[in-house]
This record gives structure tokens, sequence and C-alpha cells, in this order.
């Protein structure tokens, strides 16, 4: 390490002002804080400081994925690596290029939307796509924004979203039977033979021709589905250990899960044959995985607890309400990019109430 | 430290930091260094500073009133030894920058001496009035010792407008480090029973609850059974409350033990609850019997590059350095010296600043604590996670405050009551981007009462 470090320092006055590199001083700030801690330190009081940074606040999420990750690899097989490999390449070199001409640090925020990414893809999407859509999403969902911190949108459903609209037909038809067995697909470059994604429909798509799938298959996984949504089990373990470490607030995942299982279980007990049983809808589609991963993003969620609840409960009833009321399969993601427009306003409503509160107290 | 006691009451919000009182809190209060010169600075308290009344050459004597002002809000200041003025000059104060002092060379040099002073259960704080104890507690300048220093007379006094009934006892302690106050109630229990009878005396109080956060089972014990062994004490209560920063906040403590909120920017005697710290009333029972100036106090010397961390008894005017020298060779690994506890303490940058009335504790920390090794302690953009709206003690939304300063948009800073704020750093203590947050709050309380022309440019 101490070579390491008398490397980074030799080449250090290259990337400063003036340097001849200067222009990639992001880059090599990345890799420096990637090995050695800043040497910057307190200012002011309090002298010391709760050790949770946004370093590792994002590197929480990403520990938190590999569950679904490594049930990826299992049902989808090794295409899922490449797919992780691209997202992360095209995302990374617009978060690169932004950082350089802001002259900006690279924020570490890209790290789980790079990774959440190809997670919500269905697995045998073009690759290309794959990039393209990350690349979309990173750049008009957050860096037109001004960058991590001030995007209104998801940036990984905004790339999701515009795949959606754009290439609808790719993206309701790449599905793949998952793996079984011991090895699952985990050797295979799978989705290479069209005839994978034939007879693979998805369980909500299925519902809606009135086939309802067994719940202890939509819970461990085996169904097919986009990347990292389909098995149950590893979204929660993951999930969990998000709340343990309070990177993701309790408050908006018990509020989505919460109002789902309310109305669609006043949807099933009003009429059980059209709509499907709760527990069955909980497992089903994305969101678990919305719900986890996706709506507790803390950038584009409201920053006060009440407005949390809200939060919670708009994404988790108009989840309910597209999937059975309106001609998509699935609506989770709509869902969140609606909940996060009204983030904003939740918080408002909620500091304003406070403030009026206050300031009749005198 | 076999009781286990667990607190009920809490407040909304708060953080905990790593307490690290296992350092100092085994030690007893000893003696502190020697002095050849104390500097006592005018101004130890909140209110108008005092004028000299002493000049160059002057003889003092140990206890003598050095300073002292008309004003209602103010307390005098006294040497704590004899000895010759050296000078009326200007020392380091860790707020008001240079701030002038009477230096005082002392006549020899000698380590202060603790005076064996216990009172026994039967104490009768009967036989002085109101007045009289209100009197003496003006003139031993005694001030809020748990760090805030605000003259304890003014406090105390019967207000007609807003009269009192419950007085609280702090022997919360929240910060992390200091074990001053804990020490005090182990060792001068006594002391601080006959202290909060006086006060309730002066003040009018029909309530009194001693609050000791349950992290700190022995002084409960102790200062139960001494109040329960006192006459008169039936309307004392102990209770222990959450362990939790910061707890020891007045407005947080008053939340906690009464389930009651002192209006945002109001003070605790509008509903009729006073506030004291149980150093201070150790100072008033020392003022009214013995009419003994507060001239030396109890001081927490702590930190991992401390020798010989303690708690020193120490005469007021002590430089913060020959303190540190004292309690062992100051090394090369201590990177910042706080006057106070890590997360409300003031980081000085002059070892000859004095010690003041108000002064409870030197932390000293390492480069390891404040930055570089464990984390970056670089500022990132605002990831809006929440976090410290969850963790603020007053309700506010210190993000947006603070956005709001760093943009200069004191008004809207002002719209969402910075001056509710107690700048209690839990927010910076917990932003995962490292953002100054409290800092950028108490720059714009700076700023706005400049604007209004209440502070000086």
């Amino acid at each position: 390490m101490k070579g390491l470090l008398k490397v980074f320092e030799a080449i250090r006055p290259s990337f400063e002002q003036g340097g001849k590199l200067r222009v990639f001083k992001p880059v090599f700030e990345a890799l420096d804080e990637a090995f050695f801690a800043p040497s910057a330190t307190t200012v002011t009081a309090p002298h010391v400081r709760d050790p949770l940074d946004v370093k590792r606040f994002m590197a929480m999420v990403v520990i938190a994925l590999f569950p679904c990750v490594l049930a990826a690899f299992y049902f989808f097989g090794l295409r899922f690596a490449v797919m992780i490999l691209v997202s992360y390449a095209a995302g990374g070199a617009v978060e690169v290029v932004f950082a350089m001409v802001r002259k900006e640090n690279i924020n570490e925020g890209f790290l789980v939307t790079g990774m959440l990414f190809p997670l919500i893809l269905p697995p045998t999407l073009p690759l290309w796509m794959v990039g393209l859509g990350v690349a979309f999403g990173v750049f008009i969902g957050k860096e037109l924004f001004g960058g991590t911190g001030r995007n209104v949108f998801n940036p990984a459903l905004v790339g999701r979203c515009f795949l959606a609209l754009a290439y609808p037909a790719k993206m309701s038809a790449s599905w793949l039977g998952p793996g079984n067995g011991l090895t699952g697909r985990l050797f295979e470059y799978a989705g290479a033979s069209a005839v994978d994604s034939l007879s693979s429909a998805t369980p909500l798509a299925m519902a809606k021709q009135g086939q309802f799938i067994g719940l202890r298959e939509m819970f461990l996984g085996n169904i097919s589905g986009s990347a990292g949504e389909t098995s149950a089990i590893a979204i929660i373990l993951g999930g969990v250990f998000l709340l343990l470490t309070r990177v993701a607030s309790w408050r908006t995942v018990a509020s989505i899960l919460g109002s789902f299982v309310l109305l669609a279980g006043a949807l099933h007990y009003a009429q059980p044959g059209t709509f499907g049983p709760v527990l069955w809808h909980l497992c089903a589609g994305g969101l678990l995985f919305g719900a986890f991963f996706m709506a507790t993003d803390p950038v584009t969620s409201p920053i006060t607890n009440t407005g949390k609840w809200f939060y919670g409960i708009i994404i988790g009833s108009v989840t309910v309400l597209i999937r059975n009321f309106t001609g998509y399969v699935e609506g989770v993601t709509f869902a969140i990019l609606l909940g996060n427009i009204v983030a904003p306003i939740l918080d408002e409503i909620v500091v304003g109430v406070r403030i009026r509160r206050l300031r009749s107290e005198g | 430290m076999e009781v286990r006691v667990k607190g009920r009451f809490s407040f909304r919000g708060g953080v905990h930091p790593p307490e690290k009182k296992g350092l100092s809190c085994e030690s007893s209060i000893q003696a502190g260094p020697a002095v050849k010169e104390v500097a006592i600075l005018l101004s130890q308290h909140i209110g108008a500073a005092c004028r000299p009344l002493v000049e160059k050459g002057a003889e003092v004597q140990a206890g003598q009133k050095i300073g002292d002002c008309d004003a209602f809000v103010s307390a005098p200041v006294h040497s704590p030894v004899a000895g010759k003025v050296k000078e009326v000059g200007l020392r380091s104060h860790a707020v008001l920058g240079r701030s002038p002092a009477v230096v005082i060379q002392a006549e020899v040099e000698a380590q202060p001496t603790r005076p064996s002073w216990e009172v026994n259960g039967d104490f009768d704080e009967g036989k002085y009035s109101s007045e009289q104890i209100c009197e003496a507690v003006r003139e031993a300048g005694i001030v809020g010792m748990g760090g805030a220093g605000f003259p304890t007379r003014v406090k105390i006094e019967p207000n007609p407008r807003m009269p009192k009934e419950t007085m609280i006892i702090n022997g919360c302690e929240c910060e992390p480090y200091i074990t001053c106050d804990y020490r005090m109630m182990l060792e001068r229990t006594g002391q601080i029973v006959a202290g909060v009878k006086l006060a309730r005396r002066a003040s009018g109080c029909s309530r009194v609850i001693i609050a000791i956060e349950d992290n700190k089972p022995a002084a409960i014990e102790a200062m139960s059974a001494a109040v329960r062994a006192s006459a008169k004490g039936d309307n004392i209560e102990v209770v222990a409350v959450k362990t939790k920063y910061p707890q020891g906040g007045e407005r947080q403590l008053i939340e906690a033990v009464l389930k009651k909120n002192v209006p945002t920017g109001g003070i605790p005697p509008m509903i009729g609850v006073l506030v004291l710290n149980v150093a201070t009333t150790a100072a008033i029972a020392d003022a009214v019997v013995n009419k003994r100036p507060l001239t030396h106090r109890v001081v927490t010397v702590s930190g991992e590059v401390i020798a010989r961390p303690g708690n020193y008894y120490v005469a007021i005017g002590t430089a913060v350095g020959d303190l540190m020298e004292f309690c062992g060779p100051v090394t090369q690994k201590s990177a910042k010296v706080v006057l106070g506890g890590p997360m409300m303490g003031l980081a000085i940058a002059d070892l000859q600043m004095p010690i003041t009335k108000a002064s409870g504790a030197i932390t000293v920390l390492t480069k390891g604590q404040i930055g570089r090794a464990k984390f970056a302690r670089r500022q990132t953009a605002c990831i809006r996670c929440g976090r410290c709206l969850e963790v603020c003690p007053e309700n506010l939304n210190p993000t947006r405050i603070a956005h709001a300063v760093k943009s200069n948009l004191l008004d809207l800073a002002e719209s969402y009551y910075i001056n509710a704020c107690t700048e209690c750093g839990c927010c910076s203590y917990v932003c995962p981007a490292n953002i100054e947050v409290t800092g950028y709050i108490k720059t714009g309380k700076i700023f706005l009462a400049r604007q209004k022309k209440k502070m000086p440019q």
C-alpha cells in the first residue's frame, strides 16, 4: 500500500490545477479515494461524526443486492454478468464525462444505479438496449437535473421506462424460462436461441389470462420475469439487511406493502375470480424489489417521515390500480415514478404544516 | 456498578455517539496543576461583560472580587489566588476571540486544595431567606456550569410574571468523554443536595426532579440515598432518563421528564420550569453556606492520547495547555483540542486560553477520530436521506436551513425557524454527505443577528 501511495502522490500534481491531465482529476480522485481516505478533517463542532458516509451508504445497497444478483445468475445464466458489465460501462461513461465537465468528483451513487438497472430488465434483452437504457437513465434522469442529490426521478427507473416505451415489443418478450436443478443456468449463456423465450410469459401476464402460478415457485423465484425480481426470498433477504442497517426507510417499505396488501386484499375479497390472492400478488412482478430497493432511494423519496408514509401509500395503491385495471400487466415502475413526482410536494406540505403550527404557538 | 437502571424518560430525535466515559469515570476528583499565573476573563457568562475592579500592580486576596457589572444579566468574577495583578489585557476566549482579562501572578505556586466541606443530611435551608440566597449567588458570581454560563441568580430569582413550579436538576452529562458532573454526584452528593434545597427555597419551586442518564447507575444510587437521608427531601425525586445525546439539553430534558414542550424560541420559565446543572447547585451551597465565591471548578481532561485522563479540581483562569501538560506529555498524536465535549465543544487554537466557569472538559482528539484513517470527511451533495430531520430534537428541517444559509437566503432560513436550533450538532453527526449542517446554521444565526444589529460586526 505504501508503494501505491507513493505512486499516487507522484502523479497527483499532473491532475491538479495547471497539470497536463487536470481534465481527468475526477477519475484520479475516485481511484485515490477507493484506496485511501482523503485527508480532510472535521472543521466545526461536532468534532466526531457518525461513520456512515455516502460511500458506505451506497455500498450497503450494493451489498444488499447480492442475494438478488446471485439468484439472477442461478436462474438466468452468465449472460446476466455481461449485462451488469454493459450497464456499468455505459452508465459509468456518462457519469465520468459529466464529472469531468463539471469538475466535480465522481459520485458513488452510480454504483447503485448501474447494479439496479440490469436487475429490473428482462434477462434476454439485447445488450445494446441495456447500454442505451442506462445511459439514458443517467443522462436524462440524473445528470440533466444536476447530478446526484438533485434528480427528481430514480435514474434506473427512468432508463427502464424509456426502454419500455421505446421498445415495447422487446421489453415484453425478452423473457426466459428460469434454470432449475443444482446448477440452474449457471454455466449457460442463455438467450442465444429464441426458443428459450417463447414459452416463458411472466406470472402477471399469465394471470391476465386467468392462470396463476404456484406460490412456492413465486417465493423461490424459478419463474419468468425480470432478472433480479423473480426470487421473493432473495429480495427479502437483501431488503431486511437494508432495513436493519437503516439505509432504507422502514416507513417507506411498510407503507407501500401495507397499502398494497390492504387494497389488493379488498379487491380479492370483493371478487376472488377476477383479482388474484394478496400473497400471490405480493410475490409477483417487481413489487418487492421496487418497495425495498427502488422506492427507498433517499434522493427521490420525501425527506420527512410523514411524507414517507404518504409516498408509500401512493406507490402501493397505484401499483394495485395499474395491475388490475389497466392494459399494463405490471405497474411498479410507473407507480414509483409517480411517487417521485409527488415526493417534493409531500415534503412541502409536511414542512408547511409544521411551520404553521410553530407560528401559531407564537 | 452492579445496579442496573433503565431510564424511562426520553425525547424525540437524538443520536448515540460512542460514550467514551470509561477513560475518566473511575478517577476521583484530584487537585489540578499548581498555577503561577491565572487569567480571569471578564466575560465568562451570557450577558454583559464585567468591568475590572483592580488595576495593574494591585495586590489581590484569594476570593477577592476583581470584576463586576451593574447589569442585571451578569455575574462578577473573583480571583482564585492571592497575588499581584500583572496586567489587565487581552486573552483568548473560546467564543469571543481576544477578550479582556485580569491576569494575576500568584504569590505562592501551589496546587489548589479542595476545601473539605460536607453537609450532613439534616441541613436546614430554612435559616436563609430567598433574598439572602439570591444575593449570595450573585455575589459569588455563579453561572450555569453545564456549558452555557447563564447567570444563576437571574434563573433562580422568583419572577412574579413567570412563577416557577418545577425545578429540574440536570445530571445527565450526555456529551461523550465528560465525567466531571458524574464525579461531583458521587463525591459531593451532600453538597449538591444542600444546593438543591437552597435553590428550591430561593425559587419557590414546589417540585424538584433530579434527572440522571441511566448509564450512571452509581450516581443515581448515590443521589437517591442522599435525598432519602436528608430532612425535608420528600418532594425531591431522582429519576433515570435514557442515555441519548442531547438528553442534557435543557429543552430536551424538560420534554423527557415533564412531557411538556418549551415554546419554540421561548425559555423554560414560560412553562414554570427551572433547570440547573448539578455542579451549579454545589456551587450554590458553597456560596450560601460558606460565602465562598466560584473560583474553582472540576474539569474533565480526557481523550485517548491523554496519559492520565481524569477529573481535576482547578482554579478558574488556569491555561488549558498547563492543565493538559499536567495530565501527561502532549504528543504529536493529538490533533484537536476541544474545550467541552466533542459534540458541542469548541476547538481551540490557543493553548494559553484560560479555563472559565462554564468549561467542564478538555477533550483531546486524534487525527483518526476527526478525519483520515477511517472515514472520508469530504462534503458531498445532499442525498436527501432525511436523517437530520429524524435526529433533530427540535423537530426542525436542518438540511433546508443549511441550504438556505448556503445560498444566502436568510429570510428563508428564518422562516424555517433557524433560531429555534439549539446547535446540538446531531444533524452534522449523522449526515452521510458530511455537510456541516450545524456549522451553516450557526453562521446563519450570526448573520441574522448582525442584520438585526444585535451583534457587533
